[in-house]
């Protein structure tokens, strides 16, 4: 067994500096969208600049910064990158282009008021997080260090929200957001949580909705009570 | 702190257990497709605090911006013809879009029902103090002798000043450059400060600073001239018979709504305007007060769509030779 | 001399007594102006807190009830709104990263560095006494030099403009702690960011894959808390971070002596600079406290300090964002030109009322005008009232342990962002722009720099192709004129000095990674 000490090893690797490395892909990853994006618009002339100059000079600039990072990753040292520092995002990419795949052989019309992309999205969302949730009290600490706990629940109860702000009230999407992102955190308490929840939404509901009058609905049960 | 929450929350509670009686009646809401504070936000509040006296229900104004007014006109346009969407519209939103944009999303006439027409107001040429040209003619002849050197502030494609100025142009004949801002407010300054030298900029706006010197007023656009600045010619005895353009307000239903409906809410309307102190306000802050039938506005809107798509179409030809 | 009966004309209105009938108690004459002028700072304390809910939905909503009021009142009122809310904002930046407008992006920067090392305290603290100061030097000023400044605002063309936010560009620069080059991309990627959306001059759709709900471009307040406020959390959530805000003891409540004697002189620079850029119509004070941060971290004897709890960080900015909140009346008051949307709904609010702004509003209705004006400073001093006792609860909130007071936040986040346009689609936004903010974090890049692009980025190109279109295309007509030529050659300096060392530091700073 040879002894391996971190430092000197990586920077006599290829890739030195990875952080930089990765931030140069992605930058470049940007770049690319917002060059495909631009690609129909006119540029124009200085005199009477076309919608498209700005954007594509930007997105030139923006490559250029992503090159020299990339380039930089094999002079300089640098910080080691972590997937589970990425876990989350990269899976919810994954789920966003299986359910734009979906969502393209499906027959066209909304489901639920939503496109149906977006509809088989929030479908395998929850899938993904209940799934998670299941694990989560078998397995607690895998799902710890595998960094998808915190994104991928905060984020579902953000989702969660949003599908029942408008049909259900607050009185439903608060609770239901604080229920969900709470158990993102490791050392949630359940009981504690409820009681919060509620506290928090009757809270807001007074504040947004009565103090500020903001039209926000409290509760909506269809046909019977309006809020 | 926690039991302080709870208090408060509980507080709030009781207050949601009694207060749904009073919203029982689902209220009606004006959309304005322009941000809060405009002068189409402004004229559908004064309105729809008339329109909740004389009705007895809840008014609410929803802005909904953004495309130009095309965002709200749409979701007017989709919404039920019960009655408890209205919209206050535009000629940008209901007259000159059809013309400008081929993928508008709805049809101003198809789509809607119209109410009733408002009110109107003109806009007023202006331009800085120190610019040379004091009359439409002079201005006219500026810009032949320096063809491609003047340039002039619009609020943004479709805006008033906008197409006022694009039928000057086409009228008179000139080529001077557009320089657009988003909405009158933001390039009025530029005009104050002489950064440009004129522009077209609608009577309730332009008025202030014309009455105290700081801008000269060259002409108005409407065939008579405007009951607030009545030193200030029209455009047809500058020179241009047939220049007519102004600014109007109409209210505008989904389409398919009841004529009794209709007929109800134009009445209400129609009262509002005559209201002597709602009439005094809106003539004070420069608008002309109409208050026409639903089919009247029917046809104007008509004429005034028509008018709009030759002017388009007629300047898109000059631009290609 | 006419600055004091102006003044007297002022407070005189804002003292004037109402008769208003109590039932039980009869009568009484009551200065109502005054109530009204507590009514604004409180609610506007309250909506800035809140994050996400802006002074817009929240004046929109209150319009109907000045219906009711007489204009002076109303004005007052909504202006208490207006510039309470400026300095909630401020609260909930320090408190939990969650910048609500763009001006207290610099705050967040430090502030909430110095609440994490138990500091909350000094910095909500100085933030009120900075913006005390700063409120009561800007009514002056307005009250003064009201008419001379405008006159001096409106110099400025679409070729000021572009410089004007070309240099701000450069403040971004100095803003990142970390490595240049980051931040650079950084702000480039907001300036892309920020060209979403229709195009002024064509209408045409830019980089909205066809997305009609970007067809209006990205909102402010969905990016911010994206990439700021929500990706905080899913960073406070990660794996190895500590996780609750204060570890340590509460602290001070107040800043000590010597911290006070550090902020001395960033909150008088900043006020001046503040109330300068604030006077601008074409929204200058958004610039504010970008520059007095820059500034500040370039005189400070050891720069290293900014972004690691500087308490200069949240002094002068904040100052400058509140000076700058009060000099954005002057274009409303004398010109009739609102310089944002908030100033809009006032000149919407006074149009109601029956009163056209503009030049002669000073003249024609004085008491109005200077009561507005005396009600500012009367304002600041009733925010200080609310907001310094606030403190120690703002404080023991922080206690709240990490795993309830996250939800808490979303909670009222999320409420916040649906209220700005009743759109559940805004709070998904908010959540992929959290995913991406943190991921962004998490590849060693600052949110902050992207977010002074995103808002510039609007402003620079719009205002660049206006100076072109006025130059027919010669980018030397815009160097011409000598203000715009004068703000490139500042931005060309600051930007200089802030490579150099740069250059020079970057190989020592990798390896003391």
């Amino acid at each position: 067994m040879t002894h391996r000490p971190p430092r000197p090893r990586s920077s006599r690797a290829a890739v030195r500096d990875p952080q930089n490395l990765a931030a140069g892909l992605v930058l470049l990853g940007f770049a690319g969208l917002a060059w495909i994006a631009s690609a129909g618009l006119e540029m124009g002339t200085l005199f009477v600049m076309g919608p498209g100059l700005v954007p594509r000079v930007l997105t030139l600039c923006l490559a250029a910064f992503g090159l020299f990072l990339c380039a930089s990753a094999v002079v300089q040292d640098g910080m080691p990158v972590r997937l589970a520092d990425f876990s989350a995002v990269l899976l919810i990419a994954a789920l966003i282009a299986a359910a734009a795949a979906a969502g393209s052989l499906l027959p066209g019309g909304a489901v639920i008021g939503l496109p149906p992309a977006a509809f088989v999205f929030c479908l395998l969302y929850l899938v993904v997080m209940v799934a998670l949730a299941v694990l989560c009290v078998r397995r607690s600490t895998w799902l710890d260090r595998s960094g998808l706990r915190g994104p991928v629940f905060v984020i579902g109860g953000v989702i969660a929200f949003a599908l029942t702000v408008r049909s259900a009230g607050l009185l439903v999407s608060g609770p239901l957001l604080a229920l969900i992102s709470g158990a993102a955190a490791p050392d949630t308490r359940f009981g504690e949580l409820v009681v919060f929840a509620i506290a928090v939404t009757l809270l807001s509901v007074g504040l947004f909705k009565y103090v500020l009058q903001l039209p926000v609905p409290a509760l909506i049960i269809p046909g019977i009570v309006y809020l | 702190m926690f039991l302080r929450t709870v208090a408060a929350g509980l507080a709030a509670l009781t207050l949601a257990i009694a207060a749904p009686a009073a919203r029982a009646e689902q209220p009606i809401s004006i959309v304005v497709a322009y941000a809060a504070g405009g002068t189409t936000d402004t004229l559908a509040r004064i309105i729809g605090a008339r329109l909740a006296d004389k009705l007895g229900t809840q008014v609410i104004i929803e802005n909904k911006a953004g495309a130009t007014g095309q965002i709200g006109s749409r979701y007017v346009a989709k919404a039920a013809p019960d009655g408890r969407t209205l919209q206050i519209a535009t000629q940008t939103t209901h007259a000159v879009a059809p013309a400008l944009y081929p993928n508008l999303g709805y049809d101003p006439l198809k789509d809607f029902t119209p109410i009733s027409l408002v009110a109107w107001s003109p806009l007023v040429l202006i331009t800085n103090p120190a610019f040379p040209p004091k009359t439409v003619q002079e201005l006219i002849a500026y810009i032949k002798a320096r063809p491609k050197e003047v340039s002039f502030a619009t609020g943004g494609r479709g805006d008033g000043s906008f197409m006022a100025a694009m039928f000057f142009n086409n009228m008179a004949k000139i080529n001077p450059v557009a320089v657009p801002f988003p909405g009158e407010a933001p390039a009025l300054p530029q005009v104050l400060g002489g950064q440009l030298p004129y522009m077209f900029c609608s009577a309730p706006t332009a008025a202030a600073p014309v009455d105290a010197g700081q801008l000269r007023g060259l002409a108005v656009t409407s065939k008579v001239r405007a009951s607030n600045l009545p030193n200030i010619p029209t455009m047809a005895e500058s020179g241009l018979p047939g220049y007519e353009m102004v600014n109007w307000w109409g209210f505008f239903g989904p389409a398919g709504m009841a004529p009794d409906l209709v007929q109800k809410l134009n009445t209400a309307f129609v009262e509002i305007l005559k209201e002597p102190e709602t009439s005094a306000k809106l003539k004070g802050l420069g608008y002309e007060l109409t208050g026409t039938s639903s089919d009247e506005f029917k046809k104007y809107v008509g004429t005034e769509i028509e008018k709009w798509a030759a002017l388009v179409k007629a300047e898109a030809a000059v631009q290609q030779q | 001399m006419e600055i004091l009966s102006n003044l007297g004309t002022g407070f005189a209105a804002v003292l004037h007594l109402v008769d208003v009938a109590i039932p039980g108690i009869g009568v009484v004459p009551l200065p109502v102006n005054i109530f009204l002028c507590f009514t604004g700072c409180l609610v506007g304390t309250l909506i800035g807190v809140l994050p996400g809910v802006g002074p817009i939905a929240t004046i929109t909503m209150l319009l109907p009830i000045t219906f009711g009021l007489e204009p002076t009142g109303a004005l007052i009122m909504l202006a208490g709104i207006y510039y309470g809310a400026q300095y909630g904002g401020s609260t909930t930046a320090i408190l939990v990263n969650i910048p609500g407008e763009a001006t207290s992006v610099v705050t967040a920067i430090d502030g909430h560095e110095m609440a994490k090392q138990g500091r909350a305290g000094s910095a909500l603290g100085i933030a009120a006494l900075g913006s005390f100061f700063a409120g009561c030097v800007a009514t002056l000023v307005i009250a003064a030099l009201a008419l001379p400044l405008t006159r001096m605002a409106l110099m400025f063309g679409p070729a000021e403009y572009f410089s004007l936010m070309v240099m701000g560009l450069v403040f971004a620069v100095v803003l990142a702690h970390g490595a240049l080059s980051k931040a650079m991309a950084m702000i480039f990627l907001g300036l892309l960011l920020s060209t979403v959306g229709t195009d002024l001059e064509t209408g045409e759709e830019r980089l909205t894959f066809g997305f009609p709900p970007l067809a209006d471009g990205i909102d402010f307040a969905v990016l911010a808390m994206g990439i700021f406020g929500f990706a905080e959390v899913l960073r406070n959530l990660g794996i190895d971070e500590k996780r609750d805000l204060v570890s340590k003891p509460i602290g001070r409540l107040l800043p000590s002596p010597a911290e006070l004697r550090q902020s001395a002189m960033p909150v008088v620079r900043g006020t001046f600079i503040g109330a300068l850029l604030g006077i601008l119509p074409g929204n200058g004070a958004v610039l504010g406290p970008f520059a007095s941060y820059s500034m500040e971290k370039k005189l400070a004897r050891q720069p290293g300090r900014f972004g690691r709890g500087a308490i200069e960080g949240v002094a002068g900015p904040e100052s400058a964002n509140n000076a700058g909140a009060q000099t954005s009346f002057i274009p409303l008051l004398t010109l009739g030109v609102p310089p944002n949307a908030v100033m809009a709904l006032m000149v919407g609010a006074m149009t109601i009322q029956g009163i056209i702004p503009g030049p002669q509003v000073m003249t024609r209705n004085p008491d109005l005008f200077w009561g507005m004006i005396t009600s500012m400073w009367v304002g600041n001093l009733m925010l200080l009232v609310i907001n310094l006792p606030l403190i120690g609860l703002w404080v023991r909130l922080l206690r709240v342990p990490y795993r309830l007071l996250f939800p808490t936040i979303l909670v009222f986040s999320c409420i916040g962002i649906y209220s700005i346009n009743n759109s559940p689609l805004d709070v998904v936004m908010t959540a992929g722009f959290a995913l991406v903010g943190y991921s962004l974090i998490k590849l060693g890049f600052e949110p902050a720099p992207l977010l002074l692009g995103f808002v510039l980025g609007k402003l620079i190109e719009d205002n660049l192709r206006r100076a072109l279109l006025m130059t027919r295309g010669s980018l030397i007509g815009v160097l011409e004129r000598p203000i715009s030529a004068a703000l490139l050659l500042i931005a060309l300096a600051v930007l200089v000095a802030a490579i150099l060392p740069a250059l020079r530091k970057s190989r020592d700073r990798v390896f003391a990674e």
